[in-house]
Order: structure tokens, then sequence, then C-alpha cells
């Protein structure tokens, strides 16, 4: 159940008791921890810049690949997008995220520079139904209509059985990375943005231009292309997948 | 063992829609109810959980200390100017 008047609340009872009283513009949650973030660059904290781009120029640089024709030419719009957030900064309200709205500017200049390109978007129907019409799994993962267990595994589908510290190696990290890379583009960018990135399906909707419906077919499709990719990697290693 | 009305096919197939809580209710409870005793499907739903935690370390990837360099170069412009 909301309580609306909880953060009131609050706020009255650490006044009341002298403890930190929040700036009355700062807004609560993510929205809060994106606007201490901005205000932390306004302010010049070169260190919480630097987490900031560690965190997301690559991703902003697989986002760029899925408007513009090179590598090279995305890094360079992820690049110029830095540029723009700088100048901009001051202009950030808070009403999306901080990384949202860096994204939303990435957009806006890779789309610009695929234009230039005369790059088509991946994002228009044909490419989306290009992408929705490729096969998920394998055809004989599965028993055929006849069989009388008709659509269910025909291949055992064991646990995978690996150790922690083998799925945080740098080499699986490696192997998913170029899983994600290999993604149709439109695929790719959803996959970055939602799994990579943890933003919600209504952002990456808002962000590529996407319905509910469109942007969960292109997820499903990503998600089950990289997964199939670290069940490939473990059977490499030797592990029970 | 029993089987049920869900095929394993329709539960790779649904499991995005299962996960971004986007199924009917009465699916999803068929879906459900076929986790209980498919032990394929209940290892491939946990696959794809792992897969999904495991892509959310691409906020772990390195970025170029050129590029690094750059950005944080153009950083301390703006902070000084």
């Amino acid at each position: 159940m909301v309580d609306d008047m909880a953060p009131r609340r609050r706020a009255e009872s650490r006044r009341d008791t002298g403890g930190h009283v929040p700036q009355p513009r700062t807004p609560g949650g993510e929205a809060g921890r994106s606007w201490q973030e901005a205000e932390a660059l306004r302010r010049g904290d070169q260190a919480a810049f630097a987490e900031l781009v560690r965190r997301i120029h690559p991703s902003m640089v697989r986002l760029a690949t899925t408007y513009v024709t090179s590598r090279a030419v995305a890094e360079e719009v992820a690049q110029d997008t830095w540029v723009a957030v700088l100048e901009q900064l001051d202009r950030f309200e808070g009403r999306s995220s901080l990384k949202t709205w860096i994204f939303r500017i990435l957009v806006n200049q890779a789309k610009t520079r695929g234009v230039r390109e005369r790059r088509t978007t991946p994002f228009s129907s044909l490419s989306l139904q290009q992408e929705a019409t490729e096969p998920g799994m394998p055809p004989d993962a599965f028993f055929d209509d006849d069989h009388r267990w008709a659509g269910h595994w025909a291949v055992p589908v064991p646990a995978w059985d690996m150790p922690e510290e083998h799925l945080l190696s740098a080499e699986l990290g490696r192997v998913i990375q170029a899983a994600v890379d290999d993604l149709p583009p439109a695929q790719r960018a959803v996959v970055a943005l939602r799994d990579g990135q943890s933003l919600s399906s209504h952002e990456v909707c808002d962000l590529l231009g996407l319905t509910e419906v469109n942007q969960r077919v292109l997820l499903h499709r990503g998600r089950t292309t990289v997964r199939a990719a670290i069940a490939a990697y473990a059977g490499q290693m030797g592990v029970a997948v | 063992m029993k089987r049920d009305d869900v095929r394993c096919q329709e539960v790779v197939q649904l499991l995005s829609d299962y996960f971004e809580g986007a199924l009917p209710v009465e699916q999803r409870a068929a879906l459900e109810q076929h986790l209980l005793f498919c032990e394929g499907c209940t290892n491939y739903v946990e696959q794809m959980r792992t897969s999904i935690r495991l892509t959310g370390r691409l906020q772990e990837e390195d970025v170029p200390s050129p590029v690094m360099d750059k950005v944080l170069e153009m950083f301390r412009e703006r902070s000084g100017g």
C-alpha cells in the first residue's frame, strides 16, 4: 500500500529530532540518486564523472552501433554525446534518470549521424519484422508435432552447475559482450539497455520509439541468443548444460 | 510422469512475457503449474535468470584509457571554465 504522506512525516520527524533534512527540491528514489549524481558532476566531482563514464560508455557505443555504419563512428558519436552532456548538464531537471537522459542525447546524435550516412533505421517495421522471424531456439530442441510428447523437450536441460567465480569470470564476460554485440541491431539495443543497463521497458520503448509488444519480442529473441551463448561456453568448459 | 496442457516450447516462447508480468492470470498459473513438475523448464527458467543477471555485468566493461583520458579532459575544461 502506498502511503503518500510517509515522506512528509519522515521529513518532519527528522526536523523534530534535528536530523538531516534533504534539500526541498531534491526528489527521492532513483530520481533522487540521479539528481545527486548530476549535482556532483555540476560541482566538478571528477571521480563521480569517471564512474559514470565507466558504467555507461561501452553501452553508449553499443547503442550507437545500431544507428551508424561502423564501431569507429559509434565511438565518435558516444564521445560527441559526452560533449553535449557536459554542455547541457545545467538543463538536466531530473525528470528521467541521468543515464536515460544521456542515452536520449546519444540516440538523437546517432540518428542524425545515421541519416547523414544514409543508414536505414533499425527500428523500421521492415527491420523489426525481419528480426522477429529469425529462428529462436534450434528446431530440434523439442519433439515434433507427430510425437506423443510434441512440443516438449527432446533434449535434456540440466541445471547450470557453475560455481559463482566461474560465472563471474572475465572470459565469460567477454562471451556475453560478444553475444550481445552480434545480435541484430534492434535486439542489441533492447538487450543492452534492459538487461545491460537495467532500464525499464517504459524507458526503452520511449527511447527507441518501440511499442511494448515489439520491445518484448526483441528482448525475448536477444535473451534467447545470449543464453545460448552462455550454454555453448559452459559446454566447452565441460560444465553440464 | 504426468503431463499438463502447457508445452515446454510454449514456456520458452512465453518466458519474457512471464518475467515482464505481461501474461494473463490463467496463462501465468498454467505456466507455473507446469514448472512444478517439469525439471527441464525449471532449469531453463533458472538459466535465463542467470543469463539476464550476467548481462548486467555489461556495466563493468573496460573503457579504453585514451577515451577515458579524453572525456576526463573535457570534464576538467568544463569545471575549470
